[in-house]
C-alpha cells in the first residue's frame, strides 16, 4: 500500500519542473490542500497539471479541521497543518516554513531528498540526477546547503556502490 | 447569455498642464485614450513591482513564497519563475555547484561524477 503524503506548492512547482510526479504518484497517496491549489493559481503548467490529476481524482483535496501553526502563508500553513493532523510525510521545498515544520514534529522531506531516494533505488540514474541538480542549483530556489548535502549523499550512495 | 459585467474603480490623477500635455500627445500619436494608456501603464508597472518586491524578499530569506504570494496576489509560480530568471544570471550559483562535485569527486577518486555534472551544467 503506498504511504500517504502531503506537498506544498514549492515542492509540487519543482516535481512538475523536474519531471518526477509519475514517480510521486507512484510511491505516494498524495494530498494536496486547498489552500495549496488556490495560490498555484489557473493558467501555468503546475497548476494545469495539478487540476488534472485533481479532476482524476489522483490526487485529493483536503483542508485541516485546526491551525495549531499559525506562522506563514496560506499554503503552506494548511500544509503543516493537515501533515500535522493526520501525521502524514510532508514534501516542502521552501527552507523557512520546512524548518517550522520539522520543529514542529513533522516528518518533512523535499525534492532533493526524493531525487536521492529515486536514485538509491535505481529508479533514476546517476547522469538524470546530477542534471536535476544542475538544473535547480540554476534556479537559486534552494539552499546550497541543501544541494551540497544531497550531492555528498548521491556521491557516498555511488561509492557505496562501487565497493559492492 | 448574460454579459459578464466587471467592476471598476475611478481614481483620479492630477495633472500639471505641462505633464497633461507629453500624455495627451503621446495618446494622439498612439491613437490611444488616455484612460486606456494610463490604465495600462499603471497596472502592469504596479505588477512588475509586485513581482521585483516578492523576489527580493524571497532572495534575501525575508519571506516564504506563499508568505509573498498572499502579500502581492501573484500566484508562487510566477514568483518562483522570477527567482529563479534572477537567480540564472548570477554564474556562482553554478560555479559553487560545480566546485562542490569536483571536491567529491576528487576525494572519491570518481572523475565520472565531475563529467556528468559538467555535461547536465552544459
Amino acid at each position: 500500500m503506498r504511504r500517504g503524503a502531503i506537498f506544498d506548492s514549492s515542492f509540487w512547482i519543482h516535481a512538475v519542473y523536474l519531471d518526477v510526479v509519475d514517480f510521486l504518484l507512484a510511491d505516494y497517496q498524495l494530498l494536496c490542500p486547498r489552500a495549496v491549489a488556490r495560490e498555484l493559481g489557473r493558467d501555468n503548467p503546475t497548476s494545469l497539471r495539478l487540476k488534472a490529476l485533481l479532476t482524476a481524482k489522483t490526487i485529493q483535496l483536503a483542508t485541516p479541521r485546526r491551525e495549531r501553526i499559525t506562522l506563514y502563508g496560506d499554503g503552506e500553513r494548511a500544509a503543516i497543518n493537515l501533515a500535522l493532523e493526520r501525521r502524514l510525510l510532508l514534501f516542502i521545498d521552501d527552507w523557512r516554513p520546512y524548518e517550522a515544520a520539522r520543529t514542529a514534529g513533522v516528518e518533512v522531506a523535499n525534492t532533493l531528498a526524493y531525487l536521492v531516494q529515486l536514485y538509491n533505488q535505481e529508479q533514476i540514474s546517476l547522469e538524470r540526477v546530477l542534471d536535476d541538480f544542475a538544473k535547480l542549483a540554476r534556479r537559486g530556489t534552494r539552499r546550497p546547503e541543501w544541494l551540497q548535502a544531497a550531492l555528498k549523499l548521491v556521491s557516498e550512495l555511488r561509492k557505496k556502490g562501487k565497493a559492492q | 447569455m448574460r454579459k459578464e459585467t466587471r467592476r471598476t474603480t475611478t481614481v483620479t490623477v492630477r495633472l500639471t498642464d505641462e505633464e497633461y500635455e507629453v500624455l495627451r500627445r503621446l495618446c494622439v500619436l498612439k491613437q490611444t485614450t488616455q484612460t486606456g494608456y494610463l490604465t495600462h501603464l499603471a497596472t502592469s508597472q504596479a505588477r512588475k513591482e509586485l513581482l521585483d518586491y516578492a523576489v527580493e524578499e524571497y532572495r534575501a530569506g525575508k519571506a516564504s513564497l506563499s508568505e509573498l504570494a498572499k502579500e502581492t496576489g501573484l500566484d508562487v509560480p510566477t514568483i518562483m519563475e522570477e527567482v529563479a530568471k534572477v537567480t540564472g544570471e548570477d554564474k556562482r550559483i553554478v560555479e559553487g555547484f560545480l566546485s562542490a562535485v569536483k571536491t567529491l569527486s576528487e576525494a572519491n577518486e570518481d572523475p565520472e561524477f565531475y563529467s556528468l555534472a559538467l555535461k547536465a551544467i552544459g
